[in-house]
């Protein structure tokens, strides 16, 4: 178990991005990475396998976040909080300028 | 044992067969999900799929036995038998929780001289709350009460867990719609 939860590069950015945003999509990892999209996609899947992410279909995107009915999600978090807190505000700043959060259809962004 | 009907097959009938199988060859397996709702509400819910947890190095006997059993897998841990169109099974990944709670005893049923294991209903109604609580499903607020009002649940328990969980608004829905349906089952 503890091989699928820790893993590599690609699963700490994913765990990374779930805690600043949430949820997340491939696409949305590859991008703000300026990687490319499989192995996002193949390591959010080895993830929900694992069952310690869930993911649904809205449009034609698949969302993921973390599963709030696994037990290791809370220990998990508990580390990455770690992990994303000491990170100084600048790199956070760099690595999810992308703004995810609700914004009126037509707001412009300043 | 009898082979069931693979077209008529309940989720309770599919679930001995595959049990009873997989514990003859050694592997212990645990019924969890909406299953376990289809079997405690005597077929008032019909889940269309069986999850079974097992230990993860248990996934190659799996494997076998549900090959011996006519099943083919078609995706991950996904089985399907090519002549019972109606329920699948999985195999989740472990282990049997239901949110923090790790520390499940779940119940043994005998068959033919072999004991097989299921969420309790105290514990099917906690896991059908949990999916409430944590994913808003309001079905599974259905299926707890619909549980719950057929079966002996430990509610103190159920509440001290949704606590918690941070679900009492949950319990509080929950504990209303079992009030109203007259006939709460309890412990």
């Amino acid at each position: 178990m503890l091989d699928e939860i820790f893993g590599n590069r690609t699963v700490e950015r994913i765990y990374l991005h779930l805690f600043h945003y949430g949820e997340i999509h491939a696409r949305g990892l590859a991008n703000d990475y300026k990687a490319s999209v499989d192995p996002f996609v193949q390591q959010l899947n080895r993830l929900e396998n694992a069952g310690l992410l869930v993911s649904k279909t809205v449009g034609r995107t698949r969302l993921y976040r973390f599963n709030p009915k696994s037990p290791f999600i809370k220990p998990i978090k508990k580390i990455i909080e770690i992990v994303y807190e000491s990170m100084p505000l600048s790199q956070r700043e760099e690595l999810f300028q992308t703004r995810r959060r609700p914004r009126r259809k037509g707001k412009p962004v300043l | 044992m009898k082979t069931p009907d693979w077209k008529t097959c309940t989720e309770e009938e599919l679930w001995r067969y595959v049990a009873f199988h997989l514990k003859k060859a050694g592997v212990d397996s645990v019924l969890v999900g909406g299953a376990v709702v289809a079997i405690y509400s005597q077929g008032a819910y019909r889940s269309g799929d069986l999850d079974m947890i097992v230990a993860r190095s248990e996934l190659p006997k799996v494997d076998a036995v549900l090959a011996t059993l006519g099943f083919q897998k078609v995706r991950g841990r996904h089985f399907e038998h090519p002549d019972c169109a109606h329920i699948i099974i999985e195999f989740p990944a472990g282990p049997i929780s239901i949110g923090d709670d790790y520390k499940i005893q779940p119940k043994e049923v005998e068959v033919e001289g072999s004991k097989i294991k299921i969420f309790t209903p105290t514990d099917c109604v906690r896991d059908r709350l949990a999916s409430y609580i944590h994913f808003d499903a309001r079905e599974c607020l259905d299926q707890a009460v619909l549980v719950a009002t057929r079966q002996p649940v430990d509610l103190a328990k159920v509440k001290e867990w949704c606590r918690q969980e941070g679900g009492m608004d949950a319990y509080k829905k929950f504990e209303e719609k079992l009030r109203a349906s007259g006939t709460p089952g309890r412990k």
